[in-house]
């Protein structure tokens, strides 16, 4: 099953604050309808809590939240940002913005896998963060 | 001896996961057998539910109070689990 579309993928100029980022990336999937619009909420108050989490590696950050924290269906927004945003607590910021509406346990693991294997070259991260437009940066992800 | 790993992140299904995956891998790199590996969210953080938990960085003071636990700084890396298992092992058996 196909967890990306094209028009989820976008490059960003800059967000204000983390949180700023985090509800930018958020927005294809809210206007998908694949996330209530409370989804982003839970991804904050997560990181508020728990600290973040979400940044997986250097330049790479996972904004993800619980099913029950208003997920509708399964899918992925890539989101790319021109500018470093920075998490407290977190000594490297990030850039790329991988994020995941799931709506169950299962359904995204395929997906995330093979998200993980390629951002586990960082000369392929390198290069993707270099994306020059959004078709580009949509290429590097689509077989996810 | 460790025997149960937990790889855990806040909600138990992105970060966990990834982690997890990268773990099994690690450990068959390592030669290591016979060691179950799960994720989980920070809510199934107790002692007693793993050997050795691993979660991001940030979350090691969470997950002392567990038990025995490793930080990363890179989720995705297989090199940085790998080295800091190997590690974890052989503390372990020393």
């Amino acid at each position: 099953m196909k967890l990306l579309k094209q028009e989820n993928v976008q490059i960003c100029e800059k967000a204000d604050d983390w949180r700023d980022a985090v509800k930018i990336s958020v927005l294809p999937l809210e206007r998908g309808g694949y996330v209530e619009s409370r989804y982003k909420d839970g991804i904050i108050e997560n990181i508020e809590k728990l600290g973040p989490y979400i940044v997986i590696a250097d330049h790479i950050a996972l904004p993800h939240a619980r099913p029950e924290q208003g997920a509708i269906e399964t899918q992925i927004s890539i989101t790319l940002f021109r500018q470093d945003v920075e998490f407290e607590g977190r000594e490297t910021p990030a850039r790329l913005f991988v994020t995941l509406a799931a709506k169950d346990n299962e359904k995204h693991l395929d997906a995330l896998s093979k998200i993980s294997e390629l951002l586990s070259d960082e000369e392929v991260v390198e290069q993707i963060l270099e994306s020059p437009d959004e078709q580009i940066l949509y290429q590097y992800f689509e077989t996810i | 001896m460790i025997k149960k790993i937990m790889c855990f992140c806040g909600s138990g299904l992105g970060t966990s996961f990834v982690m997890e995956m990268n773990a099994k891998k690690a450990l068959k790199n390592l030669g290591i057998e016979g060691v179950k590996v799960e994720h989980s969210t920070i809510d199934d953080v107790v002692p007693g539910a793993a050997d050795l938990f691993v979660c991001s960085a940030d979350l090691v003071p969470n997950a002392q109070k567990a038990g025995k636990a490793i930080g990363l700084n890179n989720m995705v890396s297989i090199k940085e689990i790998e080295e800091k298992l190997k590690a974890a092992f052989e503390e372990d058996q020393a």
